[in-house]
């Protein structure tokens, strides 16, 4: 063989190595890296978003755990049951106290439920002066058990000046079964 | 190519062999070639190293990546179960709170007699209430059975021990108690002038809305002409008026629980010509002469 075409086929196969193992090895591989480097950068970004959705978490737990207890401060205030005579009790040392009068107390016959709780209705009449349903109204406000007054209707007395009549529904709340309810 | 087999015959003769100039020329071709050679494969390998080791790095960030991924991923379920918590606690505690007033009866006569301008009294007040519950919401879960407890109704066919009741319907939502208040108000005043500033004034309250005068009229008490009015209102129940400081109550002293504003609690420092709405006025309920039982 001529050594020409011998260092010819030489310089072939000398170019040819390179550029096959580009096309076989490399490029693949390169091909192969970058693919995994977007997999990598797209990652990233979906981390970072993860990373700032956890890291609300402790402040989700921490609201959970504000909220429970809020949740447990009212319900504190719901007794097990009616409790009518402890209701009395308040309601005749508050008026009392309020300079007013009961004239009538009375349990209603309708039990609601009220959520999780029951309520039970009461019917009120008070007779006295502003100053003392105001003040009533202050106290009553301060009971540890809750209460509600959805209605009532104050009048003026036509034959006592200064005075009113007051009739009201006291809603008091307690823990029940729905059994109760009517 | 040429100068790898013979030296240029320019360069000068030489008396040395051809055959030995030729195979120095040969053997030079092929350290040349060779070195070339060394050249291509150390750039192949080197190259191949280099790529080599990128590509280890890769796959290390890679799988650093894919386990922080999955610590991630397991720390959204966490989150996705407080969200969960979350929002039941959250309708818990509308529930519960709702059992609270959120416009204590207190603030609300408050505002409305300090409201009140000079000439003007109150005969009666009424407040009533209409409870808007809504129904409960009854769930068809049928349509949301999955598609094993389908497949285990169908096993079981007609000898299926599951109740269809307990079944078809999940256990109502309880929803809270949720009311509508509406305000009466019946007084007399002086001139209608009055009745208009104390409709203005109690349109001003924030506890109040729709507020509407239904009537004046002119009546006689005491052999005094008055104009008799009823006012209409409703309350808000989208307010939460319990840390709110009610326009002053010179007679009574300051809540305990709010805040320690300036309160009168000398009623001789209580000026009845002042009208200012911020400062109390006149009391209520009341003889409509003005007879006042202080």
């Amino acid at each position: 063989m001529p050594t020409a075409l011998r260092q010819a086929i030489f310089f072939a196969l000398l170019i040819a190595l390179p550029v096959a193992s580009y096309f076989f090895v490399f490029k693949p591989q390169n091909t192969q890296i970058e693919k995994a480097k977007k997999e990598i950068e797209h990652k990233q970004a979906m981390l970072e978003k993860l990373k700032q959705a956890t890291a609300q978490a402790d402040d989700l737990a921490r609201q959970n755990e504000q909220i429970g207890k809020a949740i447990e401060s009212i319900e504190a205030r719901l007794p097990d049951g009616k409790q009518m005579d402890e209701v009395l009790r308040q309601v005749s040392s508050l008026t009392s106290k309020s300079g007013l009068r009961v004239p009538a107390f009375k349990r209603s016959d309708k039990v609601l439920t009220a959520g999780t709780a029951m309520e039970q209705p009461l019917n009120i009449e008070i007779t006295g002066n502003f100053d003392g349903f105001y003040q009533f109204l202050l106290d009553l406000e301060q009971l540890p058990r809750i209460t509600r007054i959805p209605d009532f209707s104050i009048v003026r007395s036509d034959e006592v000046d200064g005075e009113m009549m007051t009739k009201l529904t006291l809603s008091i709340y307690y823990e029940g079964s729905n059994k109760d309810a009517k | 190519m040429k100068g790898f087999q013979s030296r240029s015959d320019t360069s000068g003769g030489s008396f040395l062999p051809e055959e030995y100039l030729h195979r120095k020329a040969e053997v030079r071709s092929i350290v040349i070639s060779f070195g070339l050679f060394c050249i291509v494969i150390t750039g192949i390998v080197g190259a191949f190293f280099v790529t080599n080791r990128e590509w280890g790095t890769v796959k290390v960030r890679q799988e650093q990546i894919n386990r922080e991924y999955a610590v991630e991923t397991a720390k959204i379920e966490q989150l996705k179960a407080l969200e969960k918590q979350k929002v039941e606690m959250i309708d818990k505690a509308e529930v519960t709170t709702a059992l609270i007033e959120k416009v204590p009866r207190s603030i609300l006569l408050a505002e409305l007699i300090n409201r009140m301008p000079k000439e003007l009294t109150l005969n009666s007040l009424e407040l009533k209430s209409t409870r808007l519950d809504a129904k409960p919401v009854k769930i068809d879960k049928r349509a949301s059975a999955t598609s094993s407890n389908r497949a285990k109704a169908s096993k079981g066919g007609s000898k299926s021990k599951v109740p269809p009741k307990e079944v078809e319907l999940e256990k109502p939502k309880v929803r809270p108690p949720s009311y509508e208040f509406k305000l009466e108000i019946i007084g007399l005043a002086a001139t209608d002038d009055e009745i208009a500033n104390y409709q203005t004034t109690l349109r001003n309250c924030p506890l109040l809305r729709n507020v509407e005068l239904v009537f004046t009229s002119a009546v006689k008490v005491d052999d005094v002409q008055v104009r008799k009015f009823r006012i209409e209102a409703s309350i808000r129940t989208d307010i939460d008026a319990r840390n709110i400081e009610p326009l002053q109550v010179p007679r009574l002293p300051a809540r305990p629980t709010l805040a320690n504003g300036p309160t009168i609690t000398d009623a001789s420092e209580f000026d009845p010509s002042n009208q200012d709405p911020t400062v109390p006025n006149s009391p209520v309920f009341t003889g409509a002469s003005g007879r006042s039982k202080e």
